[in-house]
C-alpha cells in the first residue's frame, strides 16, 4: 500500500514568502533529500509563495539530481498550490540539473569554446 | 575638482564613471571633490554609490557640488542625503529611492522592488503575473551579486519616465567581478569580455556542485520581450543588448565591480506571455 505523502510546507519552513536565498533552499533540499533517501513520498506546498528564482531552486531541487534519477525524483517528489508563473523556472532547472550532473565534461567544452573564439 | 560630464545609460556615461574612479583611486587622506553640473542619470546613482563608497574606503571624504537641476532629482531619489544633503520630498513620485543593501538582505530587497518599483503608478497595465516576472529577473541579479561578488553592499537604483513610458532600473555591486570570479573557476587569467560572454550563457555558474546560471538567461528573454535593454558593466568590460543586438566593448579604465543596467517599456508588456520562457 502506498504510504501517505509527507507535506512540505516551503513558507513555514524559509518563513518566507520569497523564495530567493541558496541558504533557504539548502532547508528544502536537506528535508526532500532525507524523504527520498528513505523512499518517502513528499509534496512540496507552493502556498502564498509569492516569489521563486533559480538560485533558491537549484539548491533546493536541482541539487538532489546529483544523488537520485529523474525518475525517482519524479516519482516520490511532487508539488502543490504552484502559481503557473514559476512553471518555466521550475521546468529550467529540471530540466538543467541532470545534464549539470550527468556530464560535467560539457561544462569545461563549453568553457574552452569561449576561449577559443 | 572632479567634473563630472554628461552621465547617461551608454557607454559613455559608464566611461566617465570610470574615469571618475581611476583618476582618484590612488588617493588617501583627503577631501575629494565632485562638481556635478550636467545631465545626471537619477538611476546611476547607483554605480557612482560604487565609486564614491570605494573611494570613501580609502579614507576621504567626499564633498558633493551639485547644479540646481542635478540636486533637485539627487536629492529626490535620496542619493545626497548621504553627502551632507537633505533628502527632498518627491512630489512627482518618479523616482526609486537609492538604496544599498547588505546580501543577505534579499527579502528586503525583494520588497523594496515590489512595494518601490512595481506597485508605482506608473505601471497601470502591469499584470499581477507580469510585476512577479520582473521581481523574479531582478532579484535574480540580487542573487548573482549575493552569492559570487563578494561585494560589501548591493546598490539599487531607479527613474520612471511617464511621458516615454518607460523606467531604468540598476544594480551594482563593489565586488570581485565577473572576470575574476571566472578566471578563478577557469583556473586561468581570462578577459572581461570572455567572462561576460561565458555568463550570458544558460546554464554557466562557477558555483561547485550546485547547477545554476539561468538568471541572466531569464532576463535576456524578458528584455527581448518588452523592447526595453539590459547593459552589464564589469572590470573593464562593457556589454549591451538592444534591439535583439548584443554589443561588447572595453574600457580604457575599470569598473571596480559589476554594474546591471536595465530599461523596461512599461506599455510593451502585452505582448509578453507568462508561459514564454
Amino acid at each position: 500500500m502506498k504510504q501517505e505523502p509527507i507535506i512540505i510546507n516551503v513558507q513555514n519552513i524559509i518563513n518566507s514568502q520569497f523564495c530567493i536565498d541558496a541558504e533557504d533552499g539548502q532547508k528544502i533540499y536537506e528535508m526532500v533529500h532525507k524523504a527520498l533517501d528513505e523512499k518517502k513520498y513528499v509534496i512540496l506546498s507552493f502556498k502564498d509563495i509569492k516569489l521563486l528564482i533559480t538560485a533558491f531552486l537549484n539548491t533546493a531541487i536541482g541539487q538532489l539530481y546529483k544523488d537520485f534519477s529523474s525518475d525517482e525524483i519524479e516519482t516520490y517528489l511532487s508539488k502543490i498550490d504552484f502559481d503557473p508563473i514559476f512553471i518555466p523556472t521550475w521546468e529550467k532547472v529540471v530540466n538543467g540539473a541532470p545534464i549539470y550532473y550527468s556530464n560535467p565534461k560539457k561544462f569545461e567544452s563549453d568553457i574552452s569554446e569561449i576561449m577559443e573564439d | 575638482m572632479n567634473n563630472l560630464p554628461i552621465i547617461q545609460n551608454n557607454y559613455i556615461g559608464f566611461n566617465n564613471l570610470i574615469d571618475l574612479y581611476t583618476n582618484n583611486k590612488n588617493t588617501y587622506f583627503e577631501n575629494i571633490e565632485i562638481n556635478i553640473r550636467n545631465f545626471f542619470a537619477a538611476n546611476m546613482s547607483a554605480p557612482l554609490g560604487v565609486v564614491l563608497d570605494k573611494l570613501t574606503s580609502n579614507i576621504n571624504s567626499i564633498n558633493i557640488h551639485v547644479s540646481e537641476k542635478a540636486k533637485d532629482i539627487l536629492q529626490r531619489n535620496c542619493f545626497l542625503s548621504n553627502y551632507g544633503y537633505e533628502i527632498k520630498y518627491d512630489k512627482n513620485d518618479t523616482t526609486i529611492p537609492y538604496t544599498r543593501f547588505s546580501r543577505n538582505e534579499s527579502k528586503n530587497f525583494a520588497d523594496y522592488v515590489y512595494n518601490k518599483l512595481l506597485s508605482h503608478n506608473s505601471m497601470p497595465n502591469l499584470s499581477e503575473g507580469l510585476k512577479r516576472k520582473v521581481l523574479e529577473v531582478i532579484c535574480e541579479l540580487f542573487s548573482n551579486a549575493s552569492l559570487h561578488s563578494k561585494t560589501s553592499y548591493i546598490y539599487a537604483c531607479g527613474q520612471y519616465y511617464p511621458n516615454l513610458n518607460q523606467f531604468d532600473f540598476t544594480i551594482a555591486d563593489m565586488g570581485i567581478g565577473i572576470r575574476e570570479n571566472v578566471s578563478a573557476f577557469m583556473g586561468k587569467d581570462i578577459d572581461s569580455i570572455k567572462a561576460i560572454q561565458w555568463a550570458l550563457v544558460d546554464g554557466n555558474t562557477t558555483k561547485k556542485s550546485v547547477p545554476g546560471g539561468y538568471g541572466l538567461g531569464i532576463l535576456k528573454n524578458l528584455i527581448t520581450y518588452n523592447n526595453g535593454f539590459m547593459q552589464i558593466v564589469s572590470d573593464d568590460g562593457f556589454y549591451e543588448f538592444n534591439n535583439n543586438r548584443e554589443t561588447y566593448k572595453n574600457f580604457m579604465g575599470k569598473f571596480p565591480g559589476t554594474v546591471v543596467n536595465l530599461q523596461f517599456r512599461t506599455n510593451d508588456f502585452a505582448s509578453y506571455s507568462l508561459t514564454n520562457e
